[in-house]
């Protein structure tokens, strides 16, 4: 009996808390599926924008700079995750704040600070010899900036989640801290590694406002639908925002499946 | 041979090591005994370089290994729950150290040493699939795979079920004494030191208090905290009941 009375209790429990849960679920799930839904119906607005090369080009544009900008978040971002993971150091707090810094920032205020640095009379911009502004690289570190922290804190809780006894072990069999950390620590934190990156590229995909004050052109395809919104309202943005979320959704859950193999 | 002489580590609380001095002989069989939290485990990680000091020496068989990485001072660590490379099969655990060293004979030896220690058969299989028992014979042949001078044991019997810990305990003396390997032995179970030790060394809140044969350290304890952790302390001229396991046979007589 008490068994029975304690199971009816939570059922009521969960089904409570469900309800609740339910409503946030259904306001993400109506926005996305409803502007797919309406596009879906009537197709000939996708097919025209899937046959307008300057809308592929674009999407195509964006995958790419998005996995470039991953691509230097992996390679930079993981030796600091390993660093944030295994050291304790005064002004720790410090570091692990300034990653999650562009979380808070305002994209726009990234925009507009990349573009004081990275700018013809930044401090970067002033002496490199790649020009970011209006620039496949202007894209790519407004990217990278926003992304960043995504990777380093996948990566971090990755190798936290690795016990630092095996690269003790390792060690005491005759590992050097490299091959400690390259035959241990890497591949048992590479699922979270793994999963930093692919987040670090969606979030890239989706950045917008920092993108757009740097490098208006060449046009990212969130910066085209804004674009297209602007010049001939939703007849014209709706499908190619249903295009890009289509061939992202179908990439993530195509990624997340062999991530979790 | 072990020489520590002074060693001390502050931790800023409870596990502080205070100034240990201890001698172990080569080949010798030692326990270190004490409560939990007594620092017996930090001690056994300061030995094999896991942490460093900060005061006082180690010398590992002649060499002074104070500040030597732990790749280079040919210690076989095993741990309570034996941290066996779980991302590997039981053959690339066994073999990880030979090949490090790129020895030519790694799979020969590593061979040999599964079949040592009877676990050929679990070869290509992932740890998180073997029992308690078959994970620690992985572990004390992933230790002695590469010819240690020094075999670190740190409770490796606990978490075992009776049964398998009787017969692992007495597997662990016999290869200390085929191999002729030191060992240390870190634990908190009083009939395990008395059945393996050649000398038992007490810690407790972080001292080395007294070192000695089981049959000294039991009928001499240094100090009343000594005894009343052995339970051989005198109250009112009472001698209070050690509990006595049955499986560890006859209780002797001291």
């Amino acid at each position: 009996m008490i068994t029975r009375q304690k199971y009816t209790f939570q059922k009521g429990f969960y089904i409570l808390l469900g309800a609740v849960g339910s409503i946030l679920l259904a306001f993400i799930f109506l926005t996305i599926f409803n502007m797919m839904f309406d596009q879906l119906l009537h197709p000939s607005g996708i097919l025209r924008a899937a046959k307008d090369p300057s809308v592929m080009n674009s999407i195509g544009l964006t995958l790419y700079a998005s996995m470039i900008a991953t691509a230097i978040a992996v390679l930079t971002g993981t030796p600091l995750a390993y660093i944030l993971a295994r050291r304790k150091f005064p002004g720790k707090w410090l570091i692990e704040s300034l990653v999650d810094l562009p979380v808070i920032v305002p994209h726009t205020v990234a925009g507009i600070a990349l573009l004081m640095i990275f700018g013809s009379h930044g401090l970067i911009g002033k002496f490199s010899p790649v020009r970011f502004v209006d620039a496949l690289p202007g894209i790519v570190v407004a990217m990278l900036f926003v992304s960043a922290p995504f990777f380093v804190n996948s990566a971090r809780e990755g190798f936290q989640s690795v016990d630092p006894r095996l690269e003790w072990v390792a060690r005491s069999l005759g590992a050097g801290p490299w091959s400690a950390f390259l035959k241990v620590s890497l591949p048992l934190a590479f699922r979270h590694i793994l999963a930093g990156a692919i987040m670090s590229w969606a979030r890239g995909i989706s950045e917008f406002g920092a993108v757009v004050v740097i490098a208006y052109y060449p046009l990212i395809a969130p910066t085209l639908i804004w674009d297209r919104f602007l010049t001939s309202g939703l007849r014209e943005s709706a499908p190619i925002s249903v295009l890009l979320i289509s061939i992202c959704m179908t990439i993530f859950v195509v990624l997340r499946m062999l991530s979790r193999r | 041979m072990i020489s520590i002489k002074g060693l001390s580590r502050d931790w800023g609380h409870e596990f502080s090591l205070k100034k240990i001095d201890l001698k172990i002989e080569k080949n010798e069989y030692f326990v270190l005994l004490g409560p939990t939290a007594a620092g017996k485990t930090l001690l056994l990680e300061l030995i094999a370089g896991f942490y460093a000091p900060d005061r006082g020496e180690i010398w590992i068989d002649g060499v002074r290994a104070t500040h030597l990485p732990p790749e280079k001072r040919r210690v076989g660590f095993v741990y309570q729950d034996y941290a066996l490379f779980p991302h590997m099969t039981v053959r690339d655990n066994v073999e990880f150290g030979l090949r490090l060293k790129g020895r030519l004979d790694a799979e020969k030896r590593a061979k040999e040493l599964m079949e040592t220690f009877g676990v050929s058969y679990l070869a290509e299989r992932k740890p998180n699939t073997l029992s308690g028992g078959e994970k620690q014979r992985v572990a004390i042949a992933r230790a002695l795979a590469i010819d240690p001078e020094v075999l670190l044991l740190d409770e490796p019997l606990s978490a075992l079920d009776r049964r398998t810990q009787e017969q692992t305990r007495a597997e662990l003396k016999k290869v200390q004494e085929e191999t002729g390997i030191t060992a240390v032995h870190v634990t908190h179970n009083q009939a395990e030191a008395i059945l393996l030790a050649d000398r038992i060394g007490l810690m407790m809140e972080g001292e080395l208090v007294q070192v000695g044969t089981a049959e000294e350290v039991f009928t001499r304890p240094a100090t009343r905290k000594v005894a009343e952790f052995l339970g051989v302390a005198k109250d009112d001229g009472q001698e209070s009941e050690l509990e006595w396991p049955k499986w560890a046979g006859p209780r002797p007589r001291w």
